[in-house]
């Protein structure tokens, strides 16, 4: 990416998206929702089932068109969709190419990247996402583990090199080691002054890698908050069906307990608020 | 019974085997999780226990009938449900109320029965309220319950699931988790459920431990968990209240070796004496 750029943000205005529109089941799943998140900045989006998450990222990334109000790009003469990947829940549902090397490579043929370069950023592309170019580039990509499905898709966003990677359920079927990975390539991605969204469940992830927590409940912002601050909140988490990481729970659990220690073994626990809290306090 | 003899499997076009030497048997009454790394095998493994996959050499036998017995197929089927990963490839029909009925239509269950279970199943999984909605307008929790649900109804002795609570949110994990447990305690049904979360492998009385198609354990959660240079190797961590305990314990605290739950960590550290 290029240095010394403008911060480049995606803003939402007044946004909702209705479903089933005409049906007898028709609601809103985003609900004149106003946000705006910057280039450089990572967010976590959560909520219960339901809540509309997956609906405003789509929408984020200029996929989805709202039902009504808009989303653009402000500081950048771009387009929205050019400047923002988006990595689906399902991988295997985006998936067509005979191998891992033209799946990683159609966005960028799409762009008309010449083939001679293809290669390289392909290769380079899957190392990122934590694949072996020599052993996956002629793979099928419907053969692999929903594991190898889901870094193979991470490839075919990084590999295009866009300023915002929109992230559904990252973590979800990872296990521990290529979670801890994932987490390292999030980190990395932040330092290159990516923009990061995720929706997840994993609030542990969203702990590890974000600054700012959006919790959506029926298509509606609850809380705009940092994670540590919303975590601790043990009756917003418990009204939103929603456990914070084990460490929390116990330090919230305790306290309800009424005991003494805690405050001490919350310093042990939970020592700092996290590197990105500076972030959120910016704002 | 459900015996897997000894069995291999290679995809097309791989070079290494997806299963190598699998051996083992499970009984009615109980509870198994499938643990590994991510390509492992534990997909491939839960596959062919209903026959979905055939092994490459090597039987399956379920109740007696072999999975390569195409005769008996249905009938294995019926007995062996399965819960796919991403409920979209299982959900077909254009309300929930239907969806859940599916299963049940096919295996020629009388009206009243029908409608008695997919009431107790709506109730069950807390679906009542979206009973009208089509299944594809639900959101990926709501969905997996709903799969959950429809293959319930149909009882089947044993339950396969494929990592059911990676898409849920706290509330729809307690709740598909009971559901298990509850399963789990009935002698007549057995439920395997591959998963990598380390609270849900604590509740289950046996895990199977993969390693690049290969068994490596077989054994109880406790057991395996007490080893950590294995858990690493084979991509896998403790429950939290177990990593939480230890390092409270490094740090001078007394906590009972005996705490598996972080509620139980909970009150033991609250203790007067901890």
């Amino acid at each position: 990416m290029r240095e010394g750029c403008k911060r480049v943000r995606i803003v939402a205005t007044d946004v909702s998206v209705l479903h089933g529109r005409g049906f007898p089941d028709e609601h809103a799943a985003v609900n004149g929702i106003t946000l705006s998140i910057e280039q450089g900045e990572s967010v976590a989006i959560a909520g219960p089932t339901g809540s509309g998450k997956t609906s405003l990222l789509e929408v984020l990334a200029g996929l989805a068109k709202p039902t009504s109000g808009t989303v653009a790009l402000e500081g950048s003469d771009g387009e929205l969709r050019s400047a923002v990947g988006l990595v689906y829940q399902f991988p295997e549902l985006q998936f067509f190419e005979e191998s891992v090397l033209d799946e990683v490579a159609f966005g960028l043929r799409h762009q008309g990247v010449v083939e001679d370069e293809i290669p390289g950023i392909v290769g380079s592309a899957l190392e990122r996402a934590g694949l072996n170019p020599d052993d996956f580039l002629g793979r099928l990509p419907l053969s692999l583990s929903s594991g190898e499905q889901r870094r193979a898709a991470l490839a075919c966003m990084i590999a295009l090199d866009r300023p915002f990677l929109l992230l559904d359920e990252p973590s979800a079927g990872l296990d521990p080691g290529m979670r801890e990975r994932l987490v390292e390539f999030m980190l990395s991605m932040l330092e290159e002054g990516r923009g990061l969204v995720l929706v997840t469940h994993d609030l542990e992830l969203a702990g590890l890698v974000t600054g700012r927590m959006i919790v959506l409940s029926e298509g509606r912002i609850v809380v705009d908050a940092a994670p540590d601050s919303i975590f601790r909140d043990a009756v917003l988490m418990e009204q939103l069906s929603l456990d914070p990481p084990p460490k929390y729970w116990l330090v919230n659990r305790m306290k309800s307990l009424a005991a003494s220690k805690v405050p001490d073994l919350e310093r042990l626990l939970l020592p700092s608020v996290g590197p990105h809290l500076a972030d959120a306090e910016r704002r | 019974m459900i015996e897997v003899q000894d069995v291999c499997l290679t995809y097309q076009g791989a070079e290494a085997r997806a299963l190598s030497n699998v051996g083992l048997t499970i009984q009615l009454g109980e509870s198994i999780a499938i643990a590994g790394a991510s390509g492992s095998g534990k997909t491939t493994l839960l596959r062919l226990l209903n026959g979905l996959r055939l092994p490459t050499s090597g039987r399956v036998v379920v109740d007696g009938m072999d999975t390569e017995d195409e005769q008996q197929v249905w009938e294995i089927r019926r007995r062996v449900g399965y819960i796919f990963q991403n409920p979209d490839n299982q959900l077909v029909s254009t309300t929930v109320e239907r969806e859940i009925a599916f299963g049940m239509e096919n295996l020629g269950l009388d009206r009243a029965s029908m409608r008695e279970r997919v009431e107790d199943m709506l109730a069950k999984l807390s679906l009542e309220s979206l009973r009208d909605r089509p299944p594809h307008h639900l959101s990926g929790g709501e969905k997996q319950r709903v799969a959950v649900a429809a293959v319930l109804a149909m009882r089947p002795a044993y339950l396969l699931l494929d990592e059911p609570t990676s898409l849920l949110d706290a509330l729809g994990r307690r709740e598909v988790l009971s559901i298990i447990a509850g399963l789990a305690e009935d002698s007549s049904c057995a439920v395997i459920h591959v998963t990598q979360f380390p609270e849900e492998i604590a509740l289950a009385e046996r895990v199977l431990v993969l390693e690049a198609g290969s068994l490596v354990f077989d054994g109880c959660p406790l057991d395996l968990f007490s080893s950590a240079s294995d858990l690493k190797r084979w991509g896998l961590m403790r429950p939290a209240a177990m990593a939480i305990a230890d390092e409270l314990r490094a740090d001078g605290r007394v906590v009972p070796r005996s705490v598996a739950t972080l509620d139980e960590l909970a009150l033991a550290v609250s203790g007067d004496d901890g």
